[in-house]
């Protein structure tokens, strides 16, 4: 299935706006550096798949200094903050998906930037003060090739 | 009176806090755990009279946490505040006995909605 870029685009900036006090705006490129922070969180059940959000370290950092009102974050804090925006991007996305499904505890981690397996079902460029954020929905690969919810699953 | 914040994101514990705040709600006590587990001891140490706990968190869940404080037959008021909000999760949420589900983010007019009923 595929995920309108309208919803992520309404999600993300709910929660931009609400928790950064900041404005998303669509972008046409995505995240020029080789290192990313990638804060995701992992659905599982009648659709599995994974909500991602990338940024550079920088907004990062910038983004868990405003959740934490410090003048600088530590590192600890900047996975909690990028962690915590995923988790409310994912949590509001998976209802969209077919259900019932589980999300799991966000996790972060700094990476190359890179595809990984999975069938992209939405994915939109987005930036905030000039800074690249990329979200995307990912649909694990199943078995029998198919990416889509499985059948028989109840709403 | 006392609040008992319950977030495995330590982020989330202070904008829950400050949010509580900027509602207005900013003469009470407020206290953090950060899952269901460190909870239960917060609550055995001193109950609050109000827990604002998210859903999803290691260890012990939110929706565990509200069985097992209903299970020692404790009357405090609890409500969640998640990033999943949909109906089967609201549903349960009432059935298991909280008394409102707000969903992240969310905004002071949220808190003062779903808490003007709950504390007096």
């Amino acid at each position: 299935m595929t995920i309108e870029r309208e919803n992520i685009f309404d999600f993300a900036q709910a929660v931009w706006t609400t928790v950064l006090g900041a404005e998303l705006h669509e972008a046409s490129s995505g995240i020029h550096q080789k290192h990313v922070l990638r804060g995701a969180v992992q659905i599982t059940g009648a659709w599995e798949g994974s909500v991602t959000i990338e940024c550079s370290e920088s907004f990062a950092k910038w983004a868990a200094a405003r959740m934490f009102e410090a003048d600088e974050a530590t590192m600890d804090e900047v996975h909690d903050a990028l962690g915590e925006l995923t988790n409310m991007v994912g949590g509001n996305l998976k209802a969209l998906l077919p259900g019932p499904n589980r999300l799991s505890i966000p996790f972060v981690h700094d990476t190359l930037k890179r595809d990984e397996d999975g069938n992209v079902d939405g994915k939109l460029m987005l930036a905030c003060g000039g800074e690249p954020i990329v979200v995307t929905v990912r649909a694990r690969p199943r078995a029998d090739g198919a990416h889509d919810a499985k059948e028989g699953s109840s709403p | 009176m006392k609040i008992l914040v319950v977030d495995d994101s330590k982020a989330m514990r202070m904008i829950v806090t400050r949010t509580l705040r900027q509602a207005g709600f900013d003469n009470y006590t407020v206290q953090e755990a950060c899952n269901g587990v460190e909870a239960l001891k917060a609550i055995h140490d001193a109950a609050p009279d109000l827990i604002l706990c998210d859903w999803n968190m290691p260890e012990m869940s939110g929706i565990e946490l509200l069985a097992n404080i209903r299970a020692e037959q404790r009357e405090i008021k609890f409500g969640f505040v998640t990033s999943e909000g949909t109906d089967e999760m609201r549903a349960q949420a009432l059935e298991s006995g909280a008394l409102f589900l707000i969903t992240k983010p969310f905004t002071p007019d949220a808190f003062r909605i779903a808490l003007r009923s709950v504390i007096s």
